[in-house]
């Protein structure tokens, strides 16, 4: 493999891993707050649909 | 596709009933697991954080990577050795929980990620980074630094789910 298409693969996985990284920990972190809403709430929160 | 089957046979197996048997060497093996992910993660930052310039400016990044190198894969043979032994003993909760496949799926992910291109993009690392001479072909520094951030990302993630597999 050239360094040039080396360099654009590189690249391109490198975005998709880091976009997805933020995708799935995002959802994560809402399913958590969710979670505690949940917890602390004597009302069923709207989020809690989407779990 | 159904896996079940893969833990059923594992909870059956004669791995499970001896570690079943010998709690106190599960925590022995816990902890070479836990040493393990922790070796294997310190190396992968050594790598990637001279990559980014944070860390061991004045060494050539190559020294590191080619030092790193025999640990990191010392550390993976001896977690996955450690991380089947584990599994043996809980096999049928973990063929349920969602954040041991995310944790298989982050290892499968890091491991072909290192071989394939952090490998290879860091072999040829331009000379700002590699301080080892000019290069007739180097791979651009933000190429760099970005496979440096995802391998990080990666890892992070192997950890994180693996810790929250304790928790779920």
């Amino acid at each position: 493999m050239t360094t040039n298409t080396l360099s654009k693969v590189a690249a391109i996985f490198s975005i998709a891993i880091i976009v997805g990284w933020g995708f799935y920990w995002s959802v994560q972190v809402r399913d958590t707050m969710c979670l505690l809403e949940m917890a602390t709430s004597e009302e069923m929160p709207e989020c809690a649909d989407t779990l | 596709m159904d896996v079940v089957f893969i833990f059923q046979w594992l909870d059956t197996s004669a791995l499970a009933d001896f570690t079943k048997t010998w709690a106190g060497l599960f925590a022995m093996v816990q902890t070479v697991h836990i040493l393990s992910m922790v070796m294997l993660c310190g190396m992968m930052m050594l790598g990637d954080l001279r990559m980014l310039n944070v860390v061991l400016k004045g060494v050539p990044s190559e020294a590191i990577i080619a030092n790193t190198k025999k640990w990191i894969y010392l550390a993976l043979v001896l977690i996955i050795l450690s991380g089947i032994y584990e599994a043996s003993a809980i096999a049928m909760k973990l063929a349920y929980n969602t954040f041991f496949f995310a944790k298989m799926a982050g290892l499968s992910m890091g491991i072909i990620f290192m071989l394939s291109l952090r490998n290879a993009v860091y072999l040829r690392a331009p000379e700002q980074i590699g301080a080892n001479g000019e290069r007739a072909e180097s791979v651009p520094v933000w190429v760099v630094k970005l496979v440096a951030l995802a391998n990080l990302l990666i890892w992070f993630s192997v950890a994180a789910t693996g810790r929250w597999i304790g928790f779920s």
